[in-house]
């Protein structure tokens, strides 16, 4: 490590980043969650060169609005990299984002959360894109294993602990007991799914064709994972498919539900095999005191409904799910500073 | 509602009000009956960490129709109050436990202080008569070994530190009785006040309160609420440790004709009383 990076780094704070599919947040210690924005990048072709337009929320709101020149892509899929220069590019901005003021480019220590089936071609692409982003030092976490940590579970008790991340791109199931994961299981299963399944169910129903975003705000605002309580409804503009006109339409709850059945019941499956699968000891402790959700996944209306109906578990979310990954990391980087723990994975 | 009663006291009401038995919440929420009376009883030793205690009131509150939001805060209000509380007032509390219990931080800052005083008596011993210091140093050295084990030690030498004869005769009696535990089998009839026998324990209220009271054992003797101008009447084994729902609604607390101060408190508190 040269020793510029090293004096670098004294100006530089320490950063949990939780590099989702959907949604990069960074979480620092003391500070909290000081960067939540889309995982998205706005590029503009000049001729062969390439340049950055926009990158976060700004360029979200470019997503399938951009004209000929500005490509907004999302660099993340399926909670692993699918574009390395992209995702370098990205995180170097939100690194400098967070570090405004500094004088010198920031050199933090850097832990990044993986999926927990990810390949190490996958994670060492994560890892190099991160040092190629400025950091001094990258450490890489078990997504679920940080979830749990930032959803206060005592992970270090020799008690089984069972935790479901759904996220943008993948969902997490894991088990977890005395700072390791006894099980785990990653879907390629999250709320882009769930949002490509609204679009054609839409389809095929309506005979109108929706974006993705208006297909994220179906899902935010009436969406709902199992039955009854209130039926809501929205109204949402899609081009017709055979006048080649927008139009307008309602949709309710009930049909979303039909829309977003396959997806959940791909997530309920993997929830039954990880108990399945699950030594009798930990399976009983969960039985005694259930799951916990954590993710984006988590804010689907009556998540916990049909997980419980359907496990016959008690199921909690956790609190502030959309950051327990980001806050999970940083205390996980924190024990690891003082009590040198090894919840850090190599590759 | 009232917003003094516990998280629990509240889900309790609720659930009364909409007719559900205790073993039907615990089937719609898939928990077990007895964690179903643990929440309600506020009782959190027996429900695993917070996180899934937050949860399960969450959910509790939501089939019950409260605010499941208002029941998670007041319970993490609740939390984030008792630790701070109870250092408040244990302070009466320090010498009465003296039995072999864990090293708790204030051993460690107690132990701290005898080698402090230690050095300062030696350093002070060694201006005035250099010839007796050498032995007196070993005395007290083996003593600060077995300070930690040992809160009385501390005392004994606090009082006596200032006359060094004191100290050197305190050493040698803590030397000749060695092993810690029979010592303090030994010395505890003539430094412990309170008799073995039931301790009487008297609570009278001006408002409305929750109040739970646990005796030596940490088995709870009572859990119930009082209304203004009532007065509730114990005995157990002390040390008792008080729960009080709203502390503003307490008058005074009574133990054997000896009143115990109760922190002063905005209604609404909740305070943990430790008596002695």
């Amino acid at each position: 490590m040269s020793l510029i990076k090293r004096i670098r780094g004294m100006f530089s704070t320490d950063l949990s980043i939780d590099l989702g599919t959907a949604n990069t947040l960074i979480y620092v210690q003391g500070r909290g969650i000081v960067l939540d924005e889309p995982s998205v990048v706005a590029i503009r072709h000049l001729g062969a060169q390439k340049s950055v337009a926009a990158v976060g929320t700004d360029a979200k709101r470019m997503l399938g609005r951009t004209p000929g020149n500005i490509t907004a892509i999302r660099p993340m899929k399926d909670g692993v990299i699918a574009d390395f220069e992209v995702t370098e590019k990205m995180l170097q901005h939100f690194i400098k984002k967070v570090h405004e003021k500094g004088f010198f480019p920031p050199a933090p220590r850097v832990l990044v959360c993986v999926p927990c089936q990810s390949t190490q071609v996958e994670r060492r692409a994560i890892l190099d894109s991160a040092y190629g982003a400025g950091a001094r030092e990258v450490y890489l976490i078990e997504e679920p294993m940080a979830a749990a940590i930032g959803a206060g579970l005592q992970v270090s008790e020799a008690c089984g602990s069972m935790v479901v991340d759904i996220g943008g791109g993948t969902t997490e199931i894991a088990i977890i007991s005395l700072n390791g994961v006894v099980y785990s299981q990653s879907l390629r299963i999250g709320g882009d799914k769930f949002d490509e399944a609204i679009v054609s169910f839409v389809r095929k129903e309506y005979g109108s064709l929706i974006g993705e975003s208006t297909a994220e705000r179906i899902k935010q605002e009436i969406g709902t994972a199992y039955a009854g309580g209130e039926i809501r409804e929205i109204d949402v503009r899609g081009r017709n498919l055979a006048e080649g006109v927008p139009r307008q339409f309602t949709l309710n709850s009930d049909e979303i539900l039909e829309a977003l059945k396959e997806p959940l019941s791909a997530i309920v499956n993997a929830v039954k095999t990880a108990l399945e699968a699950s030594p009798p000891e930990l399976a009983s402790d969960i039985a005694e005191r259930g799951m916990v959700i954590t993710g984006g996944g988590a804010l689907l209306r009556n998540i916990d409904q049909l997980l419980m109906e359907e496990t016959g578990l008690p199921v909690i979310i956790a609190e502030d799910p959309l950051t327990c990954v980001a806050r999970g990391g940083g205390t996980a980087l924190e024990m690891m500073d003082t009590t040198g723990l090894d919840l850090i994975t190599s590759i | 509602m009232n917003h003094s009663l516990l998280p629990g006291q509240r889900l309790k009401a609720a659930r009364e009000q909409s007719g559900l038995s205790e073993r039907e919440v615990g089937e719609r929420l898939r928990l077990s009956t007895s964690y179903v009376k643990a929440l309600e009883s506020d009782d959190y030793e027996r429900l695993p960490g917070s996180a899934f205690i937050k949860g399960y009131m969450r959910n509790y509150a939501k089939l019950v129709g409260l605010p499941a939001d208002d029941i998670a805060n007041l319970y993490s209000q609740m939390r984030a109050e008792e630790p701070s509380r109870e250092t408040e007032s244990s302070a009466a509390e320090v010498d009465s436990t003296s039995d072999s219990q864990p090293l708790k931080p204030w051993m460690i800052w107690a132990s701290a202080a005898l080698v402090l005083v230690v050095v300062v008596a030696f350093f002070a011993s060694t201006g005035t008569n250099g010839e007796v210091a050498g032995e007196q140093e070993q005395v007290e050295q083996e003593q600060t070994i077995d300070a930690p084990e040992d809160i009385e030690a501390v005392q004994s030498v606090s009082e006596g530190d200032l006359d060094e004869g004191g100290v050197i005769d305190d050493g040698a009696a803590d030397l000749s009785t060695d092993a810690s535990p029979e010592r303090i089998i030994a010395r505890e009839p003539e430094e412990d006040i309170t008799p073995p026998a039931q301790d009487r324990l008297q609570v009278s209220f001006v408002d409305v309160c929750w109040i739970k009271v646990s005796d030596s054992t940490g088995a709870d003797i009572y859990t119930g609420q009082r209304n203004a101008g009532g007065r509730l009447i114990l005995e157990g084994e002390a040390p008792f440790r008080i729960t009080l729902g709203n502390a503003a609604a307490v008058e005074q607390i009574q133990m054997n004709d000896q009143t115990i101060p109760v922190p002063a408190a905005t209604p609404g508190r909740v305070v943990v009383v430790r008596t002695p």
